[in-house]
């Protein structure tokens, strides 16, 4: 049995509880977007591809007008804040044009390819994240204010640090989705978080920070408050090590600085290719 | 039966945050709030076992919030309400937080009974493997000497550990 197979099996099974499955992908500027279907949908899903408007996702050329979002079977992960009673589970999707060809405008895929050309000049890079993002409180309406949830500083501890229940919770789903994190404390910014993410290879780093993203917005939500990555206030610290691909060589470590709110593919990808292009062999 | 230190909230947005920082028995919501009817924080709060909730409702919402919340462990109340019924909600509340509590008791007892088969397991194993006892014999040797130091089998069963590592 395929692994597509294995999961219709699972999710169409009344045992299972699957209420919904999100197709998550990055649209250009990194923000994270999903479409939700019912478990009775994923086969359909697998072979036909579920359509999405093309026009309101990125610059698209006038002529595209729909792509379609197929599910992507090896990254299939239960959403740990989502209800007891149903269970909501998440796959990222590759965006595809009608003709089932990949679209250019999957930032996913396009990291995956950079680091199938790492790959192939000799070269294995292992990339850690560091992501900062403020938590701010909602007005007695519900909407984000501009009032952050604390007046801590870098490291603090309560009182003056409220968020460390709110940094436990994240770490712990994101552990339950079998992401390890290092370290996490409280920024140098009012209700500024700080979160290590464990070294990973660089796609599957790409989707633990969008992961992280998810999770952190859902965390906050739980908490009467809305969390903002955007770049003027906040920090993403990535840094990359790069060996041979035997593994036996270092071949350089870098570390950058970057906002939290771009997309993390196109960034990483355009790293992979820079150093391919200065230290890859053929 | 009292309750001390009374935090209020305006929205269910200021009760999670104030639920994000400090810890209660009793939440009571009077519905709807300002940012939500109220039920998502209803569940929220009951589900994660953070305290027992009375979710106060105008009477024309009453069956259908009560029915659906139920089975979150939430106690839903109409209003208008009398003193008398607001005192009997807080009454089964308070019932029901003590026997969460004894339940939450007796769940430690056993995660600590489970730990301490655990430890004791793996001391026997250690017995065997580098003593070569049968697990008979490594059993009674723990108990022997448990109560011989008038000690925990647990006690025993971590020194024998600590001393294969030295």
């Amino acid at each position: 049995m395929t692994k597509a197979e294995e999961i219709i099996r699972f999710v169409t099974d009344q045992e299972s509880d699957v209420k919904f499955i999100r197709l998550a992908f990055t649209d250009a500027d990194g923000v994270v977007k999903n479409v939700s279907i019912p478990p009775k949908r994923f086969e359909a899903a697998v072979t036909d591809g579920i359509r999405v408007s093309a026009q309101a996702l990125a610059d698209c050329p006038p002529e595209t007008s729909e792509l379609f979002l197929y599910p992507d079977c090896d990254t299939l992960a239960t959403l740990p804040w989502r209800p007891s009673h149903g269970r909501v589970l998440r796959m990222f999707a590759s965006l595809r044009e009608e003709n089932g060809a990949v679209s250019e405008y999957d930032t996913r895929a396009i990291l995956a390819e950079s680091e199938e050309a790492f790959g192939a000049a000799g070269l294995v890079a292992s990339v850690a994240a560091e992501v900062e993002f403020r938590l701010f409180k909602t007005d007695s309406e519900g909407r984000a204010t501009d009032i952050p949830f604390d007046f801590g500083t870098y490291l603090d501890v309560y009182p003056d640090d409220l968020g460390e229940n709110v940094r436990r919770d994240i770490c712990l789903y994101l552990q339950t989705m079998g992401i390890e994190t290092e370290a996490s404390y409280h920024g140098e910014k009012a209700g500024q978080n700080s979160v290590r993410l464990h070294p990973a290879a660089p796609l599957a780093l790409a989707d633990n920070i969008q992961t992280f993203k998810t999770a952190v917005g859902a965390v906050a939500g739980q908490n009467g408050l809305v969390a903002d990555f955007s770049g003027s206030d906040n920090a993403l610290y990535l840094s990359l090590d790069v060996t041979s691909a035997d593994m036996l060589e270092e071949v350089t470590s870098a570390r950058y600085e970057e906002s939290p709110a771009g997309n993390i593919y196109t960034l990483l990808s355009k790293l992979l290719d820079s150093l391919s292009s200065r230290y890859g062999r053929e | 039966m009292g309750f001390s230190l009374i935090t209020k909230a305006l929205s269910a947005g200021e009760a999670r945050r104030t639920l994000a920082v400090s810890e209660f028995d009793l939440i009571v919501i009077s519905g709807p709030l300002p940012d939500e009817p109220g039920d998502r924080l209803a569940v929220s709060v009951s589900e994660n076992l953070r305290g027992e909730v009375i979710f106060i409702v105008p009477e024309s919402d009453f069956t259908q919030a009560a029915e659906k919340l139920a089975q979150f462990g939430v106690i839903t109340v109409s209003k208008p309400l009398s003193r008398s019924m607001f005192w009997n909600a807080v009454t089964m509340a308070a019932a029901s937080r003590a026997r969460f509590n004894m339940m939450r008791r007796e769940n430690e007892k056993l995660q600590q009974k489970i730990e301490d088969i655990k430890i004791i397991d793996r001391a026997k194993c250690i017995l065997i493997d580098r003593m070569h006892m049968s697990e008979p014999e490594a059993h009674k040797y723990i108990e022997k000497q448990a109560m011989d130091l008038r000690t925990t089998r647990r006690d025993v069963a971590n020194g024998i550990i600590r001393s294969m590592q030295s």
